[in-house]
């Protein structure tokens, strides 16, 4: 080819708007705000997940279809029974103060994790896991446990309740992110982060199922969950059984859903959602109002009243509340609506999904819920059936001292500068994929 | 309310995938990490389920159904909640209806529901009988997806000739012809493919790669190198494939007589690069870069495509609206002069598609040139070489990589 001179372009115009490239760019700030304001970066808080997901990983993680990839353990095995395991780990991994996974750290890792089960380590890169009953669900357990500081962002400045600040790990087996920086807004409302979203101050902000349309007339990207977070009334000691019941009865689900959440997630009257546990349709949801009333009628008049109490900060509170509250005036029920209230009969609660395994999941949310645990279902009992686990339900909802309401996904709107290369950055579970996240053009 | 059955726990059962003795059930093979999003080739050998286990779950959950009867005929309706086919619902209705054939009016209603979760198949049946109702249940092991075939590419009457070159489950990026064989570059290996069977040189990693990896392929006859971000590898097909790889920055070559660094924590070119004749420029970074007679075209990473003249003063470069390109241009030489070949500006989660544009000799926006030629899954490497372009692209459904040799047949 000839080429004797060059005649570089002007400079680009400012005004042009910049098209979206197949190929990613590295670099950036990428500006996230949450509601939850941990006091550590501790895998083991409940409200620190989505920051741990950037820091840790685990032997396996889920895809969208909820089935088990590798991730540190590049394959496995089990014997027929599923009580003897074997996993192996991905060569070449460092964790994050640059020493090399090692068998043995993954053991002690995957030992807490897992304390009825026997693991060891043999060799560079061979876990063994023996239970002496079947772990049908252990794939599921490990996508959650047994963490380790491998991932792809380290953490480089931590202000307990206030910011969270993460820069890329350059060695991080998968390839180094895209992004240069992470930073976290902790503790910010769900309010101020659509503002601060709307004005180009944030990349990424969570949102409440009600401001879902503006977000989407507003041009922002939108990401979901699966449902995750189960909405629910939880009875403190003292209202009449009968009481409970009957205001249990009265609640119209399907009209909260469609108004009041616009759809998102779904109605439940189960403490799993119907995805984990493929039987919560089988818990009724549909109000039963002349029940409900012949419930009520049979209390005294000073017993059909009771307090109930949100916390202002959860997603949707105070409109779920007060439409509790008139549902169950149909019910000839009086339910007074006390925001942050202590002393409160009942609590409108939201309880975050710790796990994809049926048997932690229904023992984190029986807890959450003061509901009595019913046989202590836990890790040993991972190998039940879901006829089981649904009786297990069952008993725990027998009492009514905790009533379903809701599973809502956790809902994220994104600025339009931010790209992704691959799958949609926010797991089934919540957790956060931002390794590949990347930000086209510049600051807003 | 709920009534419970209790008496039937004993019986409830989650039929465990352990009916092959001997053999482990699951394997997953060493794959790629899945950083990019695609999943890694996984291979299950699970029993011979799983029509076995459905028609049994079905017809033990039928059984439990007519005891909580009194074995009085039901009236069964059947709702599908799961991702089974209508032939596995055919067949599980089948089997249930098959135990609850008692005759006479119906004395009860049951509601057959097939329900998943993320490990099991489920049959929920609620038997309502006389103002009472009981929830019964049965399951049994999922199964994964089956594999699915590779789509065949839509046909094309197009201007450039496309023709499949090797497909594997790891990101090809880039491949090369050389002394009548072929080489495959991954973020591995490179492979050698000629008669007999495929040789293979591993590509020792001493630093994480990209997460979008790149690579290019520069052959001889019998001696190759190979660039990868922060490395350079310098092997021979001759008399058996070897490789040599070491540390470094040294440019790419992006066709004869052009070099350009590459900055491997940004995979991009850096925007200097050596042309012979021309000497040494200093452009915007870019993605990638593709002669044309006596232009040059650049992807740049502000998301434009700039086109370069040697002598006029007008060039080009895309905007927004719809003559955006995408990040990867090739040039090549045919019998009626230079084209480019340019990639849309699509994600990596849509199908792409490869346009063929004429360059002015005035300069000035390039013109299209037939239609463009669409691929089924995203663009992940286009790379010039001579008289054609080599490009891989990444099947959606399957998740494997394609590598094509694009020809344009001008005129036709």
């Amino acid at each position: 080819m000839r080429l004797t001179a060059w005649l570089p372009l002007a400079v680009l115009s400012a005004a042009t708007v910049c098209g979206a490239a197949t190929r990613p760019h590295y670099g950036g700030t990428l500006r996230v705000e949450i509601r939850a304001a941990p006091a550590a970066l501790d895998p083991a808080a409940a409200d620190a997940g989505p920051l741990v997901s950037l820091v840790f990983e685990t032997l396996v993680r889920l895809d969208e279809a909820g089935a088990a990839q590798p991730c540190l353990a590049v394959s496995w095995q089990h014997d027929a029974a599923a009580k003897r395991w074997q996993f192996n780990l991905r060569p070449g991994v460092k964790l994050q103060d640059g020493s090399p996974l090692t068998s043995a750290a993954v053991a002690a890792s995957l030992q807490s994790a897992l304390p009825d089960a026997a693991i060891s380590a043999a060799g560079d890169a061979l876990i063994t896991i023996r239970a002496n009953h079947s772990l049908p669900g252990l794939l599921l357990d490990l996508a959650h446990n047994g963490r380790l500081a491998t991932g792809p962002f380290r953490a480089t400045a931590f202000e307990p309740g206030h910011r969270a600040t993460f820069a890329a790990n350059q060695d991080y087996w998968g390839g180094r992110p895209f992004l240069d920086v992470i930073d976290v807004q902790l503790g910010r409302g769900l309010h101020d982060q659509l503002l601060d979203l709307d004005l180009g101050k944030a990349d990424i902000v969570e949102i409440a199922p009600t401001d879902l349309r503006r977000a989407s007339s507003q041009g922002h990207i939108v990401w979901s969950s699966a449902p995750v977070s189960l909405i629910a009334l939880s009875f403190g000691p003292a209202p009449d059984r009968r009481l409970r019941e009957a205001l249990a009865l009265s609640i119209d689900r399907a009209t909260m859903h469609t108004v009041l959440l616009q759809k998102q997630g779904e109605a439940t009257a189960a403490l799993l959602p119907q995805w984990i546990s493929g039987y919560a349709f089988a818990f009724p949801t549909a109000p039963d109002l002349p029940r409900a009333r012949s419930l009520a009628n049979a209390l005294p008049a000073a017993a059909r009243t009771v307090t109930l109490t949100y916390d202002p900060g959860m997603r949707a509170a105070r409109a779920l509340a007060d439409r509790v509250a008139v549902n169950a005036r149909d019910a000839g029920l009086n339910v007074q609506v006390s925001p942050q209230n202590p002393r409160a009969d009942v609590r409108l609660v939201e309880v975050h999904l710790a796990s994809l395994d049926p048997a932690p999941a229904l023992a984190g949310l029986a807890a959450a819920l003061g509901l009595q645990a019913p046989g202590a279902p836990a890790a040993s009992t991972s190998a039940e059936s879901p006829a089981a686990f649904y009786q297990s339900e069952r008993r725990l909802l027998e009492g009514f001292r905790a009533i379903p309401l809701f599973q809502l996904p956790v809902l994220y709107g994104a600025a339009g500068r931010v790209r992704v290369y691959g799958p949609q950055p926010i797991t089934k579970l919540g957790d956060w994929r931002f390794d590949n996240v990347w930000l086209s053009g510049t600051v807003p | 309310m709920i009534a419970a059955a209790d008496a039937q726990i004993g019986r409830f059962r989650t039929k465990l995938p352990g009916r092959v003795s001997g053999l482990p059930l699951s394997f997953v093979y060493p794959a790629a990490c899945d950083h990019d999003g695609l999943s890694p080739l996984i291979l299950v050998l699970l029993a011979p389920i799983m029509s076995g286990d459905m028609g049994a779950a079905a017809r033990d959950l039928a059984r439990m159904v007519a005891d909580a009867v009194a074995h009085d005929p039901v009236a069964v309706t059947v709702r599908d909640l799961s991702t089974l086919g209508a032939a596995e619902t055919a067949e599980i209705r089948r089997a249930f209806e098959s135990e609850l054939k008692a005759p006479g009016q119906p004395a009860a209603e049951v509601q057959l529901t097939i329900s998943e979760n993320l490990t099991q198949f489920l049959l929920v049946a609620e038997v309502h009988r006389g103002g009472e109702r009981q929830v019964l249940l049965e399951s049994w092991p999922r199964t994964p997806a089956a594999s699915t075939t590779a789509a065949n590419d839509k046909p094309s009457r197009v201007t450039i000739e496309k023709k499949l070159l090797w497909e594997q489950d790891l990101p090809i990026l880039d491949v090369a012809q050389t002394g009548g064989a072929m080489l495959v570059l991954d973020a591995n290996r490179v492979l050698l493919v000629r008669a007999g069977e495929p040789q293979s040189a591993p590509i020792p990693a001493s630093h994480p790669w990209p997460r979008d990896m790149r690579g290019r392929l520069s052959a001889g006859n019998s001696t190759f190198t190979a660039y990868l971000p922060g490395t350079i590898c310098r092997g021979s097909a001759q008399p058996q494939l070897s490789l040599e790889c070491h540390d470094s920055q040294d440019p790419w070559l992006l066709a004869p007589g052009a070099i350009a660094v590459f900055t491997p924590d940004r995979n991009l070119f850096q925007g200097h690069l050596d042309i012979e004749p021309g000497g040494a420029r200093d452009l915007p970074p870019f993605y990638s870069a593709a002669p044309a007679d006596d232009a040059w075209i650049f992807a740049g990473d502000d998301g434009r495509t700039h086109v370069y003249t040697h002598a006029f003063a007008s060039s080009w470069e895309s905007g927004g609206g719809g003559d955006q390109w995408g990040s990867d241009v090739a040039g090549v030489q045919t019998p009626c002069g230079a084209r480019i070949l340019a990639t849309r500006p699509t994600s990596l989660t849509e199908p792409d598609a490869i346009q063929l544009y004429e360059i002015e000799p005035s300069g000035g926006r390039p013109d299209p040139a037939g239609p463009a030629l669409e691929f089924s899954g995203p663009i992940t490497a286009l790379w010039s070489a001579g008289n054609s372009a080599t490009a891989v692209s990444r099947d959606l459904q399957t998740g494997r990589y394609a590598a094509y040799s694009l020809a344009p047949t001008c005129g036709s």
